[in-house]
Formats: structure tokens, sequence, C-alpha cells
């Protein structure tokens, strides 16, 4: 990864403003700025708007994007490290006005698309939060890739880790006499 | 009797005509052209420094593990894309505490008045008047079996007078030339930079082509040009004088510097059939990706989790 490349400043130009506010118009969204840290690795920053909600997209290809495994919220200093070893790194902000979300909390546990899984669980685990489908593979709230037979919905419910086989009825001994 | 003459005089005149717009020229040789010098390369101390962290340590606090099937651009032309499955991990980790890059702001530097500098002054008036006398060519080159190459100038890039010349030169050797030089026999130098397209036709792959559409293939009227020295000739009538001194210029420069252009050519598309080779050979994979993402809090406001 080469920061100094036009394709490190081309995500600054290139962000895209998802701006969902029902009625008038969004805030202006200042500038994300990039700056190189270290190797392979830059800081990611950019001022936030009063009421908010930020999620951060990247790609290796420009054509498939991911949600990054956090959510930001609200006015004041946004800073955010990346460190990646493609050769290739694009990020663009994603963001946008929702009704009714006034905290981070408030971000982070709503339900934007409604699959019953909260934001924050379904960008942690590589999840849309603005699709109950995102993969091929059936509803995000159907899926069990930790095959324990808890699908994600439970998984969620019961606090249990959707990565790992961790199903309480699994770990149940019986014994006979 | 007086309308013979008539015949033969207006016979003549077209003639003449013709063998103006259609004369072989060659450059002349009171005229020397050069390559520009191989310009220095980059010092790495002019480089922006980055922290000597070769990779920050990370403490993992969640990752996400996704296998993605990727379609990748080749890595040359002609080559078959790069496909694979990737597994893309997604580290969230502890901030690495890397240094925070210093914001280096320079100063404007403060414009200097030389205005009372004669000498100063003199130097400027003869680097803008050297500066004025620099050219930009726009030339399309069309290379017809490697031996042949129809050329159409634009002067000052404009479209509405294109200057059409055939010359025997392969001009794929100037593939490298940007810009060059030209000294006339009275001393002066003319620099141009050399706005270039070059396409190559090949006869038979053309007419088998073709053939595969029924069609015939109609090749190209030719002129007939010398062997050896570079030579052309323009086809368009009333041509555009400083195209032809373009011309001229070009073909200079092959006679003086053609043996190394060539030289420099074809040790490109050797290595470029090596590289391709070795492509082949060793079909290249796309690669997992690990990323890495942190919350950085230097204001003490949480915004972020």
């Amino acid at each position: 990864m080469h920061l100094f490349d036009l394709k490190y400043s081309l995500p600054a130009v290139l962000i895209l403003a998802l701006a969902l506010k029902s009625g008038g118009d969004p805030v202006p969204q200042a500038q994300v700025t990039f700056q190189p840290a270290a190797q392979d690795t830059f800081y990611v920053d950019w001022e936030g708007v009063a009421g908010r909600t930020y999620f951060m997209h990247f790609s290796t290809n420009l054509v498939d994007w991911h949600f990054a495994p956090f959510i930001d919220f609200g006015d004041g200093a946004h800073q955010r490290g990346v460190h990646s070893d493609s050769d290739r790194f694009f990020l663009r902000l994603y963001y946008g006005d929702f009704p009714g979300i006034n905290s981070l909390d408030d971000a982070m546990y709503a339900d934007f698309d409604g699959d019953g899984l909260s934001n924050i669980f379904e960008v942690t685990y590589g999840y849309d939060p603005f699709e109950s489908e995102s993969t091929l593979d059936g509803p995000d709230a159907e899926l069990d890739p930790d095959d324990d037979g808890l699908d994600h919905a439970t998984e969620l419910a019961l606090g249990t880790d959707p990565m790992a086989k961790d199903n309480p009825m699994l770990q149940l001994e019986v014994t006979v006499d | 009797m007086k309308l013979r003459l008539w015949i033969l005089l207006v016979l003549l005149t077209c003639l003449c005509k013709q063998g103006l717009a259609q004369e072989v020229r060659t450059a002349p040789a009171s005229t020397s052209g050069r390559l520009p010098a191989l310009m220095a390369p980059v010092d790495p101390a002019d480089r922006v420094a980055l922290p000597s962290i070769a990779k920050p340590d990370f403490r993992i606090k969640g990752t996400q593990v996704k296998l993605i099937d990727v379609v990748e651009a080749p890595p040359m032309v002609g080559l078959p894309p790069v496909e694979g499955t990737i597994t893309l991990k997604v580290h969230a980790v502890a901030d690495p505490g890397l240094p925070e890059p210093a914001r280096v702001v320079t100063p404007r530097p403060v414009q200097p008045d030389f205005s009372d500098n004669p000498e100063f002054m003199a130097q400027l008036a003869q680097l803008e008047k050297e500066q004025l006398q620099d050219r930009f060519a726009f030339v399309s080159a069309t290379v017809h079996d490697r031996s042949r190459t129809r050329l159409t100038c634009y002067p000052s890039g404009e479209g509405h007078t294109p200057v059409t010349a055939w010359s025997n030169i392969d001009f794929n050797h100037f593939r490298a030339c940007r810009s060059f030089e030209v000294t006339a026999a009275e001393g002066a130098t003319r620099r141009y930079y050399l706005m270039l397209g070059i396409g190559n036709e090949h006869s038979e792959q053309r007419r088998a082509w073709l053939a595969t559409r029924n069609i015939a293939w109609e090749p190209p009227e030719i002129p007939t040009l010398p062997e050896g020295a570079p030579a052309f000739m323009v086809v368009t009538e009333n041509p555009d004088p400083a195209s032809v001194q373009l011309l001229e210029d070009l073909h200079a420069l092959y006679r003086d510097e053609g043996s190394r252009m060539a030289a420099n050519v074809a040790a490109f598309e050797k290595a470029h059939e090596d590289r391709k080779a070795h492509f082949i050979a060793n079909p290249p994979k796309p690669k997992d990706i690990t990323v890495h993402f942190w919350k950085r809090n230097t204001t003490g406001k949480e915004t972020t989790r």
C-alpha cells in the first residue's frame, strides 16, 4: 500500500453523502481528511454534524463495499486509524440524519433494515445494516455461520457469540444412571 | 498548334503541382536532432518521511472474517483476469498509539523583487524568449507492417488543417520520445514536446480478419519511398509550413538518434514479452486482505465506540 498515490486522495473526493433527513436540505458535511501515519497506515478524520449517524465503507476494487466495524455519531472531531495490507484500498463515509436517532446508543442499537439485528451487531459481524439480506445465503437474522444451531437473531437475544459454537443447550451434560 | 501548346502547358503545371505535394523529402543535413538527457532520479531524501514503524503492534478487540470471490484486472493487457477466493479479515483494534504526524505548515515564499537587477531581468527575458520557442507537436502515426508510417500532423493540436505524410520510418521507435530538440544550421534550436498517438496495422491480420467476414481487403496506397535514410512524402496539398518543418525535424531526430531509439524500444518490447511470459508461467492469485480499524480520541469526547 502506497500512501501517497492518487488512490488515497481519491476517497476524499468521492465521499458519497447519503442524506436521509426528511424535509429541508441536510447540513453540509465537511470533507474527510486522510493523513499518512505509518507504513500502510493512515488517519481518517472528519468533523461531525449534530444528530448525524456515521458509518464507514471500505473497498479494494470500488465495486464491492464493506462496512467498517464501528458506528460514529454526532458533532465534534471523529478520529479513526486504518491499516490495510491491500495494494488498493478505498474509504468513504456513509452517513445519514435519521429521525429518532439522538445519541450514539440510539444509532448503535437501532435496526435500520428491520431484520431484527441491531446496527452495531451487523457492522461488527460484517453485514449491511441497510439490507436485511446482505449475502446470498439468506436473511441476515437467520444465518448461523458458527453452525451451533442458533441463528443470529437468537444469538443476539441470548448474548452469545455468533462466531463461536457456544449454544448453551449443546453444553448441557446429561448423565443417565 | 496553339491548342496543343496549351494542353502541354496545363499538363506540365499539373505535374509540377503534383511534384511539389508528393516530393520525397529528407531532413536537411544541416540540422541535427537529439533526445533530451535522462532525468535525474528522485532523491529519496526528498520524499515525505513517515514514522519508521513497519507495522503497528495491534491489540485485537474483535474480528470478522469473510470469504470473497474476486475478479481483478489482469497484470497486463491480453492476459486473463486474476480470479479466486480470498479471505478478508477485519479487525477492530485498540489504538496502537502511533505518534500523531506532524502538521507541517510551509510558509509561503516571499516573492523577491529583482526588477532593479538588470542581469537577472536579462536572464528572465532570455528564458521567456527560449520558452516561447518551445513547440507542441500533435502527431498521429499509423504504422503499416512496421515499415511505413502514415503520419497526420495537427498544427497547434487543431483538427482544421491536418497535414498527412508517409514516412519510411517505423514510428514505433518514437514510443518513448516525449520531447526532442533540433538545431538548425544557423544555430537556432527548436524544442518540441511531442504528443504522439501510435497505432499498428498488420496487413495479413487485417486481410484474414476481413476474409472471415467475406470482405475483400484493399491495401492502402503507400507511395514509393526510398530505403535507408529517413524520408517522407507529404500528400496534403498546400501543407502548413510548420508541419512540414516538424516532419523534417522528426526525421532529423531519427537520422541522428534512430539507432538508440530503436534499441530502446527493442529492449522495452523484450522486457514486455519476458514479463508476459512470467505471468503466463506464474499466474497471479488474488491476495488475502487484512484491515485494522481503531478509534483515536484526542479530544476526550465520546462520539464513537
